[in-house]
């Protein structure tokens, strides 16, 4: 397959010669990508789960002051993950799981955006019924199944 | 023991099967993370945040955790059976298997002598939660009934630190040790 302009372009960047000229670069952002994926996914795992109904002792908008936690770590998991592909990009462009995923981590902004929108806020604003509304359920569930999705699809990245 | 290990029929089921070592790969990450990350909120709460959950609340996450950390020892056993030779050898990987028997124990404490007793003391009838003395439950009568010890805070940071230095370190670095060996 020909290379993408996008992959050319990426080949004439600091960050690509960096990344290639540095193998310890890439064990580094793998474990930071790890350690980044554990704390979204603790994160997402009480925020959703509430959500879905359980850990009812935890008060709803309480549990919401964890989501910052998540996005912070996403931002390591998003600055680590273009280290990755910087490194050598079209194996990561021509690979199935890389383009899944990537598919998938849109989709989950998306509901995470939902979720904040018309569950959360119009929540915060009095309406404490949309609690237990399929919108509720909905989001948080697809939240956990996407995110999954996410890390099954990469750890497939190097097989498929 | 370990030759015969990587000669059983598990062993070549990983070698043979296009599937298994992704399939075992992928189980043993979502393992982690659920481990990892669940341990991390737990570790946080008992740090003080969020302050306004209830922290015996948390006990709600340690079936989830059980459940994920079976889950990552049955992955983890079949992919050291099927490299127990090379893995046996592997400084790396007997680091992070000395760091996973502590942070069993550090976890164990955790929950047993912080989350369960806040837990108990919480649900303990005429409990009330204070909201401006986070991580203090008063009983009926405002007599304080149970606070975090301080020794709590400290296995939180332990628990975090030994996940994520030891178990994820050392286990990123198996895979290169192994490829350099």
């Amino acid at each position: 397959m020909p290379k993408s302009p996008l992959s050319l372009w990426i080949e004439s960047t600091w960050l690509h010669r960096f990344m290639q000229q540095n193998p310890l670069a890439f064990t580094a952002s793998e474990t930071l990508h790890f350690m980044g994926l554990t704390i979204l996914i603790g994160a997402l795992m009480v925020v959703d789960l509430r959500g879905l109904g359980l850990f009812k002792r935890m008060p709803f908008l309480e549990v919401h002051k964890l989501t910052p936690i998540a996005i912070g770590a996403f931002a390591v998991q998003l600055a680590t993950g273009v280290c990755f592909v910087f490194q050598g990009p079209q194996n990561y462009f021509d690979d199935l799981s890389f383009r899944i995923k990537m598919l998938l981590v849109v989709l989950a902004g998306v509901n995470a955006l939902a979720f904040e929108f018309f569950v959360f806020r119009p929540y915060k604003a009095g309406n404490v019924a949309i609690e237990h509304a399929p919108i509720t359920k909905i989001t948080c569930a697809a939240s956990l199944l996407i995110w999954a999705g996410v890390l099954i699809c990469g750890r497939l990245i190097p097989y498929v | 023991m370990f030759e015969w290990m990587v000669s059983t029929g598990l062993a070549h089921w990983v070698d043979e099967s296009p599937w298994a070592y992704p399939f075992l790969l992928t189980v043993h990450g979502l393992g982690m993370a659920v481990v990892v990350g669940l341990t991390a909120m737990t570790g946080l709460r008992i740090l003080g945040f969020p302050a306004k959950i209830p922290l015996g609340a948390y006990r709600g996450t340690l079936p989830w955790l059980v459940w994920a950390f079976i889950g990552n020892f049955l992955s983890g056993l079949v992919l050291f059976v099927h490299d127990a030779v090379a893995l046996a050898g592997n400084v790396s990987f007997q680091v992070k298997v000395a760091s996973l028997v502590v942070g069993v124990a550090v976890l164990w404490r955790m929950y047993s002598h912080v989350v369960i007793p806040a837990w108990r003391a919480e649900t303990a009838t005429g409990a009330v939660e204070t909201e401006a003395r986070p991580g203090v439950v008063i009983d009926g009568s405002g007599v304080v009934a149970w606070v975090i010890p301080r020794s709590g805070k400290a296995l939180a940071v332990v628990a975090i630190l030994i996940w994520w230095l030891s178990v994820i370190v050392s286990g990123r670095l198996v895979a290169y040790l192994a490829a350099a060996a």
